[in-house]
């Protein structure tokens, strides 16, 4: 460190983790850990957890402008269930008008301050069987990711705020990463990946380890795509293909800005 | 890979671990509450393994940046736009320590920072908490080098304006509830 830099040496005494050293339970632990990992007997990484999961079904959510308050996806049970069988590797694009009352049920969520939405609101918006998946801005600015099982504010699953107005666009080729997340418990675990577009991006394709390759969908400057599966927890399992007009580029989720 | 390359590739994986597990474990039990930080620190090991052929000379940096991204995954449905905050020490350090920063001046810098953005508080951690060059830390953020210079330094003067609000308001008294008994 600079040692000009006095204020950042002081700030060193607040410290939470200061002189801090692994126990040696955590080093055994640790150790044993990986050994497991280079053995090939480790698990996959865990999933993220729901930890402040929350349907918004019937719920006002959060206050008013506190736009980066996250209410984590969730599943209704049994809902869940139909929502995977009728999952499609190839989403179907839907305009504004044809999602307008999921549209109109995500505005009414409660985070971003009141609002109401026109088909001109949606992003972005796809159906993958049962599910409608969109991306939409709010009266207040306020961009949302909603993922709904039917028109009605009964049927909207789940909701999370993605920023609290336009983001600036990535160079044209290239893609960035936003969010990306897994929630649920064993066999009713999905994920979502939503991400900005260049205007040279043309496709985008995930594939998880191990997995076949699904295609997400691109409109407005957004990509975004949910599945079935833990992957989007995990740190790096993912590999996102970017198609443009002059060719395609793999990328290691880990790596994308 | 043959056998005897097998084993070195292990030998330098546990050589990476025994070199760089207590700065990952401090680096995010800086950032998490829940006592996680273990599970999260596994995470980043089984992630190094797999890409061990592509790990820098300079690990620690990276294994940082995929330490943040899984606690970001875990946390907070991951807006990889905000920053990762990171928490401070509750209580002042016992003053017969080498820390000399007088407990006033404790409790200013920590409403200071407080006051501050968790973005701003993030850039500042990564040099004052968590010891990083700007290099370091821009890797670990996934910037340039410059981006990252740009970012500390307007924290900085973010740090010391908050603290000359700070000291206007406290006037230089302590607050009761910091001075030790």
């Amino acid at each position: 460190m600079d040692p000009h830099l006095n204020d950042l040496k002081q700030l060193n005494s607040l410290d939470p983790a200061r002189g801090r050293e692994p126990t040696a339970v955590e080093w055994t632990r640790s150790r044993a850990m990986l050994e497991r990992v280079i053995s090939g007997r480790a698990p996959q990484p865990s999933p993220s957890r729901p930890v402040r999961r929350r349907l918004v079904v019937g719920v006002a959510v959060a206050a008013a402008g506190a736009v980066a308050a996250v209410t984590v996806p969730s599943l209704l049970p049994g809902t869940a269930e139909k929502a995977f069988a009728s999952w499609t590797a190839a989403p179907g694009s839907l305009t504004g008008e044809q999602v307008l009352p999921q549209a109109r049920a995500c505005a009414g969520n409660g985070r971003g301050g009141p609002s109401t939405a026109g088909p001109a609101d949606v992003l972005l918006a796809e159906q993958r069987g049962l599910a409608t998946l969109l991306i939409m801005k709010k009266d207040s600015g306020v961009i949302d990711l909603c993922l709904s099982a039917g028109p009605g504010s009964d049927d909207q699953l789940a909701s999370m705020s993605l920023a609290d107005g336009p983001l600036p666009a990535p160079p044209a080729d290239t893609v960035t990463l936003e969010t990306m997340a897994s929630v649920g418990e064993g066999d009713g675990r999905w994920s979502d990946i939503v991400g900005l577009a260049g205007t040279g991006v043309t496709r985008v394709d995930v594939r998880p380890d191990g997995g076949k390759s699904f295609q997400a969908s691109v409109r407005n400057g957004w990509w975004a795509a949910w599945w079935p599966g833990p992957e989007g927890g995990e740190a790096d399992t993912l590999t996102v293909t970017v198609h443009t007009a002059t060719g395609t580029t793999d990328h290691r989720v880990v790596d994308l800005d | 890979m043959s056998e005897p390359d097998a084993g070195a590739r292990a030998e330098r994986f546990r050589r990476l671990h025994a070199e760089t597990y207590p700065d990952l474990l401090r680096f995010v039990e800086r950032r998490v509450f829940d006592g996680d930080s273990e599970d999260i620190v596994s995470t980043v090991f089984l992630t190094a393994w797999r890409r061990f052929d592509d790990l820098p000379d300079d690990a620690r940096p990276w294994l940082f940046a995929v330490a943040r991204k899984t606690m970001a995954n875990r946390t907070r449905g991951l807006l990889r736009r905000r920053a990762l905050d990171v928490r401070l020490t509750a209580q002042p350090r016992d003053e017969g320590t080498d820390d000399t920063l007088r407990v006033g001046a404790r409790i200013d810098l920590a409403s200071a920072w407080r006051s501050l953005r968790p973005a701003d508080r993030e850039v500042l951690a990564l040099v004052a908490f968590d010891g990083l060059t700007g290099e370091q830390a821009a890797t670990t953020l996934g910037c340039r080098r410059s981006t990252f210079a740009m970012r500390l330094g307007r924290a900085r003067q973010r740090l010391q304006a908050a603290l000359a609000d700070s000291a206007h308001v406290h006037d230089g008294k302590e607050q009761p509830s910091w001075i030790r008994t």
